[in-house]
């Protein structure tokens, strides 16, 4: 188990971080986050006793690590750094071999038993197969296992990663965590990962603590930690946080900071029929021309509406998944007469969303110009037996104008004030 | 390398079999060396001086052309091979330390102190003290004393950093390579001496004396150098890597310098600049048995040792006033290019 006791880290007596307190149990999969220059890798020097504390304590299972040597330390915690680049081109096997170094004396040779250790820990990053070849000639994910087996022939109880995904790409971020996280569980380590990724670390870790400004700001279960506030008080960025809808973590999209438009420049009022991404990069064109544009209806965590959330539109939102209900309806309906145009996207109809229809119909009905975007066209988009084509059919005769594609819509929407 | 290595001997075995191999390599190196020259002297003859050097008996055969193979050729030769196995380990372990193949036991001055403390020593005429030794000493002194100077200058805050050590070095020497030139501009009759002690030779060494205290001060510093050679290979993974694997990295760095700076200050102070031998050897070496110190050192050093044994034999077999050190440089650099040019690819 490793342990911060109010720790105060930093360089030459200028504290980067103060009053850090933390455990990391076995089994447990903790995640270090925070801004660039927080002082995640200058925590991880100090934990490994590379760099001293101004004050506090780091203990390893009850013991100050100061209090132990070097190797001894060498022998319970182990660190895969960023930066696994090797001077020479050692065999990949040697590297790996090298993690038994703490557990000789001062002139011992590895023995057969350390060669066992090292063959086990290859087999476990999947790096025996290239045991043989220069380590140079490996990509920076395959070094990164290596340095894993490195680390595992330490045999140690704690952990720590430093940015081990930095420089790689997603699929080898995805292999190289889930190793580790693997590793963690049958290993019973404790292990402490620092990541730059938000969505990887709420992904990936148990818990996770957030620093910024020089201090741990939070720390807890991912959905307590990766929150828009926190984020944006650590970051000084906005950001927009979601729950995955399948894994049921926190997630993160990055806002660009770009304003879209900054204010309605036009009079036209356009209501935006939509749903399952087909209006997305509609409301942003719509926007960014200076339209006065609402959405309707939308269910929650559809990418239309994370869509006209981050654009911060007027809108209609259903619960996921859920058919329109009566209610929806009628504000969606409402909304449509209250826009000068109704465009209505190349939505997939089903019962869930006929209602989508109805609303466009009935917007018609009191005189709104309303445009339809027959692309895909309805008859093969219509899952409700015909009842959508006879809707839309209905529409076009009281007068609505049907376009191709969005291009088509768009130049028409184009010239209006 | 093949996609199937074969299966490699555990390590002490593989130790034991190179040292073994390369160390009777440089035995029957030093003999035929010191056995070749423009007078021939016969086999029976330096048999029979060695016998009654060691029982006492008489010898039955010429003595004086038993003394060119025992007291001139000999002493020179194994000179040549301390000389040319701590140039080697040193430039080995530099390189190993500062991971940085360009490394070699000049970079770091102890080799300009050298050659200022001898070129003093020969414009003083003070060569004659300690028995002839007093330019060997105040060549070893001044490259010490150089040595200290760059680890001060490249200590801060109670580290040595490597990339300050480096500028340490290369500016220091610079600084005491003028000093040198100083001095030749005013060295008069002794220009011709100075110019040739500094190209490098083993010409005239012929003090048992002095070979026996430079094959010491080599051997205890190479001894010395070994026992970091784990501890280098651990430095390849960066040196915040390294200390996590335990590693005193201080110690380590302060360490390899010291006798490093040791061995170099002793060849130097008894050959000049012979250069080129301590940068391309370790090359060598590294692509003969591969980058683990352990056996990289031990066996870089021995052929180092040959090299300049051979290095040194072959121009005295033709011309004995051809130097050593102009040599190694003339052969030094076109095998450095074409090292460089045959380097695996890295990826």
């Amino acid at each position: 188990m490793l342990e911060a006791q109010n720790l105060t880290v930093g360089y030459d007596g200028d504290p980067v971080l103060t009053g850090v307190s933390l455990t990391a149990a076995r089994g447990q999969f903790i995640g270090l986050v925070g801004p660039n220059g927080s002082g995640k890798s200058t925590l991880v020097r100090t934990l490994s006793r590379v760099l001293r504390p101004l004050s506090g304590r780091a203990l390893l299972d009850g013991a100050d690590i100061y209090s132990m040597g070097a190797r001894e330390l060498a022998r319970r915690l182990a660190v895969v750094s960023q930066d696994n680049t090797v001077a020479f081109d050692f065999a990949v096997r040697d590297v790996v071999l090298m993690g038994r170094a703490p557990h000789l004396s001062r002139f011992g040779i590895e023995g057969p038993r350390d060669y066992e250790i090292a063959e086990e820990a290859m087999m476990l990053t999947h790096t025996a197969i290239f045991a043989d070849r220069p380590i140079t000639e490996l990509s920076g994910g395959e070094r990164q296992r290596c340095m894993i087996a490195r680390a595992l022939a330490q045999q140690p109880n704690v952990l720590i990663l430093d940015e081990p995904t930095a420089h790689l790409d997603v699929s080898n971020q995805i292999e190289i965590l889930d190793l580790a996280r693997r590793l963690t569980m049958e290993r019973e380590l404790a292990t402490m990962v620092v990541l730059h990724d938000l969505n990887l670390a709420s992904q990936y870790c148990d818990h996770l603590v957030l620093i910024s400004l020089g201090t741990v700001v939070a720390e807890g279960m991912p959905q307590a930690v990766v929150t828009e506030s926190l984020i944006r008080a650590a970051y000084g960025t906005d950001v927009q946080v979601r729950l995955h809808p399948t894994t049921g973590r926190p997630y993160v999209t990055l806002l660009s900071r770009l304003p879209v438009s900054a204010a309605a420049t036009r009079q036209t009022k356009i209501h935006l029929i939509c749903g399952a991404g087909t209006g997305a990069r509609l409301m942003r064109h719509l926007r960014q021309l200076g339209f006065r544009v609402s959405v309707g209806a939308v269910n929650v965590a559809d990418t239309d509406q994370i869509e006209a959330e981050a654009l911060d539109l007027q809108r209609v939102e259903e619960a996921p998944f859920f058919p329109i209900a009566e209610e929806t309806h009628r504000r969606n309906a409402a909304m449509a007469r209250g826009a000068d145009v109704v465009v209505v996207t190349g939505i997939p109809i089903g019962r869930g969303n006929l209602r989508n229809l109805e609303a466009a119909v009935r917007a018609r009905g009191v005189g709104r110009r309303v445009l339809l975007i027959d692309e895909p066209p309805i008859a093969g988009r219509d899952f409700t037996d015909g009842e959508a084509t006879a809707l839309q059919r209905q529409v076009v005769n009281a007068g609505a104008e049907l376009c191709h594609d969005e291009a088509a819509a768009l130049a028409l929407l184009e010239g209006l004030p | 390398m093949a996609a199937e290595a074969p299966q490699r001997r555990p390590l002490p075995a593989r130790i034991a079999l190179l040292t073994s191999g390369f160390g009777a390599f440089l035995v029957v190196s030093i003999l035929l060396a010191a056995y070749i020259g423009t007078e021939h002297v016969p086999v029976a003859v330096i048999v029979d001086a060695a016998r009654s050097y060691l029982s006492g008996a008489p010898v039955v055969h010429e003595p004086v052309l038993a003394k060119i193979f025992w007291n001139i050729r000999l002493p020179r030769v194994a000179l040549g091979a301390a000389v040319g196995c701590a140039l080697t380990v040193a430039g080995g372990s530099l390189q190993g330390l500062l991971m940085n193949p360009l490394a070699d036991p000049y970079l770091i001055g102890v080799s300009s102190g050298a050659a200022l403390g001898a070129s003093a020593a020969i414009v003083l005429h003070v060569g004659h003290i300690a028995g002839g030794a007093g330019k060997a000493i105040l060549a070893f002194g001044a490259g010490a004393g150089t040595m200290l100077v760059v680890l001060w200058l490249a200590r801060s805050r109670g580290r040595v950093q490597r990339e300050s050590f480096i500028l340490a070095g290369v500016v220091v020497g610079s600084f005491l390579w003028a000093l040198v030139t100083v001095v030749m501009t005013v060295a008069g009759q002794d220009l011709q001496t100075v110019v040739f002690w500094l190209m490098g030779n083993l010409r005239g060494q012929t003090d048992w004396t002095v070979v026996c205290v430079a094959s010491l001060l080599v051997g205890v510093g190479c001894v010395a150098l070994y026992a970091y050679a784990r501890d280098l290979n651990l430095l390849a993974l960066g040196e915040e890597q390294a200390q996590q694997l335990g590693v005193d990295t201080e110690r380590l760095k302060i360490g390899v310098i010291v006798f490093s700076a040791l061995v170099t200050a002793a060849a130097v102070s008894v050959s000049g600049i012979i250069g080129f031998v301590g940068l391309v050897i370790p090359h060598i070496a590294r692509r003969l048995v591969g980058p683990d110190h352990r056996v990289l050192l031990p066996v870089a050093g021995l052929l180092g040792a040959s090299f300049l044994v051979w290095a040194d034999t072959l121009p005295r077999a033709i011309n004995e006033m051809f130097p050593v050190g102009v040599l190694t440089a003339v052969l030094g650099a076109p095998f450095f290019f074409y090292l460089l040019k045959t380097r695996p690819r890295p990826t």
